[in-house]
């Protein structure tokens, strides 16, 4: 038990949650039928809030955390409006402009660090470390009050994870799920439905840049530091690539998605090719399997099964 | 709601031009309340663009369109469907992937209100809602005669129960006037007098028809009233006897000399 919960595996898997919820951020927007690559902006802007209220005004997570998702929402409400008339590669570029300016903006801007970004943010470990030798709680036997931290950690962002979920899930089983889903399959029918597909188009990316930028400011609070690099268009990319790979038609198939690719960039780093680590060669790898995927199984790997209203007749 | 004066349609001087290209040509017409009104006229006479003329699909370049007294020229589509006009489409347009039942519920979409927080929380009032929604749909179904495929796959169905089931989700939105564009397009005879015995029964409820229609025993069975389009110009109106008998029509049909014998019921 103990030696299947040290440090390097609990932050892997937190490193695949929070991933799987990047991936649940693009699957909502695509959920409409629409391709974006801002997520990676929203996940900046959330990293940022949460990092900047934390070490500048020294504010709390439970204060941090609805900010880095709040903020990226609240953003996401005129570029939605603006962009959402374009569809299709159109919009993947103009949102993709959008993650870049971020990038840009981010990097220049001296208050924030500029390219060196924010560091000493406050980490949810040394939190529940803290916290735990303050009320005097020792961990189980085996295990490290580290290995305790990370663990706590893990099921936080497990917990938030499953409640991402539970959202989409409910969500999709009603009317606003409906909307999403007729929208996707035939927008001419789902306007002739009486649905207002601007407002529903929108919805879903404001939506979707809330978890970014929530998943943005959960990554400021484990990894003590962000910089700009890290919302690159890499970032936009890797994504995608989750959804893709996972598959795009059920909330499942991110999460499935994040655990292959993180794992197999985590599982990568211990063999090495021409002289570096072959997890360096992670994006030739997801474009390789992103590929692949598209050639053999576009719908990605899992895909809908079919879970409706029976007709009780 | 029977107020013989009052029309549910009015359309005055519709215009639509495509380039240099006049696709619809200042067309009047006025469809009273509770009545089916046809729409003919040859192949690329601008019938369905008409249609998406009315229905806010396409901006008219010219013109007005009233509908039950309040102007719509210009809205967006959703907002005439809300408003209380439904529409079928020429090449059927459903949800593939879902089923009949939950397209038919996509299409009480309009005549529900609850938003992410009913969704997600399932609150009394958004279960109450999502039931009636559901019950509502099954019944349309049922009105339609699909009452025993309410779980097959939209995609999967045959054409005239295609057809049938985007009929079935326009009643879903509740409207006032229904436009079916070709409902009768691939059907055999026997599925064509359904339709038309489903057209009555439609009208019964107290819903006005639009409707465009190639076959002509349909046409000639169910209108109360016809407009005959050609070019994009209006070139009679009347009941079934009088388009029968309308020179201009016969010409514009089949040419200067064949015989229009076969036309007709």
């Amino acid at each position: 038990m103990a030696v299947l919960l040290n440090n390097y595996y609990l932050q892997v898997a937190t490193f695949v949650s929070v991933n799987a919820l990047l991936g649940l951020s693009v699957y909502l927007v695509l959920s409409t039928g629409q391709l974006t690559l801002g997520n990676a902006g929203f996940m900046a802007l959330g990293a940022y809030t949460a990092a900047l209220l934390a070490t500048k005004a020294g504010a709390p997570v439970w204060l941090t955390l609805p900010a880095a998702a709040l903020v990226p929402a609240i953003v996401a409400i005129p570029l939605g409006y603006a962009s959402l008339r374009l569809r299709g590669v159109y919009l993947a570029i103009a949102t993709l402009g959008f993650t870049e300016s971020v990038r840009v903006l981010l990097q220049n801007w001296e208050f924030a660090g500029g390219a060196l970004g924010i560091k000493n943010i406050p980490s949810l470990g040394r939190m529940v470390q803290n916290g735990l030798k303050a009320a005097q709680i020792a961990p189980p036997a085996g295990l490290t009050h580290a290995q305790l931290a990370n663990l706590v950690v893990l099921l936080f962002v497990l917990l938030v994870l499953g409640l991402a979920l539970a959202f989409i899930y409910r969500q999709a089983g009603g009317r606003v799920g409906r909307a999403y889903a007729a929208i996707r399959i035939d927008e001419i029918a789902a306007e002739a439905m009486g649905i207002n597909i601007t407002y529903y188009k929108v919805l879903a990316f404001v939506q979707g840049a809330m978890l970014a930028g929530l998943a943005g400011g959960l990554v400021a609070h484990i990894n003590f530091s962000v910089s700009p690099s890290e919302f690159a268009f890499g970032r936009a990319v890797e994504m995608l690539t989750l959804v893709v790979v996972g598959g795009s038609t059920t909330p499942l198939g991110p999460v499935l998605g994040a655990v292959l690719l993180i794992g197999l960039s985590e599982g990568l780093r211990d063999f090495s090719l021409f002289g570096a680590r072959l997890s360096d060669y992670r994006l030739i790898l997801y474009g390789l399997l992103l590929m692949l995927v598209v050639a053999l199984r576009p719908q990605g790997l899992l895909t809908f099964a079919p879970r409706r209203k029976g007709a009780r007749a | 709601m029977t107020q013989e004066a009052s029309p549910i349609l009015e359309v005055r001087g519709l215009t639509r031009t495509f380039g240099g290209l006049v696709a619809v040509s200042e067309v009047d017409l006025t469809v009273p309340e509770g009545a089916i009104f046809g729409l003919i006229g040859p192949n690329g006479a601008g019938k369905t663009t008409l249609f998406n003329l009315i229905t806010g699909l396409l901006p008219p370049s010219g013109g007005s369109v009233n509908f039950a007294g309040r102007p719509i020229t210009g809205r967006k589509p959703h907002v005439i469907t809300q408003m209380g006009m439904a529409r079928t489409f020429q090449n059927i347009r459903l949800f593939g992937a879902l089923s009949a039942l939950e397209n038919v519920v996509v299409g009480t979409h309009c005549r529900t209100s609850s938003g992410v927080w009913g969704s997600v929380f399932r609150t009394r009032r958004a279960r109450a809602e999502e039931d009636e929604a559901w019950a509502r749909a099954r019944a349309e179904l049922e009105f339609v005669g699909l009452g025993d495929l309410m779980d097959a796959p939209a995609g999967g169905l045959a054409y005239g129960q295609q057809r049938r089931l985007e009929i079935a989700r326009a009643l879903a939105t509740g409207p006032r006037l229904l436009c079916l564009d070709e409902p009768a397009a691939g059907m055999n005879e026997t599925e064509s007098q359904e339709l038309i015995d489903l057209v009555r029964r439609i009208q019964a409820r107290g819903i006005s028809v639009l409707i465009i229609e190639h076959d002509m025993h349909v046409v000639m069975n169910l209108c109360d009233r016809i407009a005959v389009l050609n070019f994009g110009r209006k070139l009679a109106e009347g009941t079934p006897a009088e388009i029968r008998a309308n020179p201009d029509v016969i010409e514009a049909y089949l040419g200067r000399d064949d015989d229009a014998a076969d036309q007709g019921a």
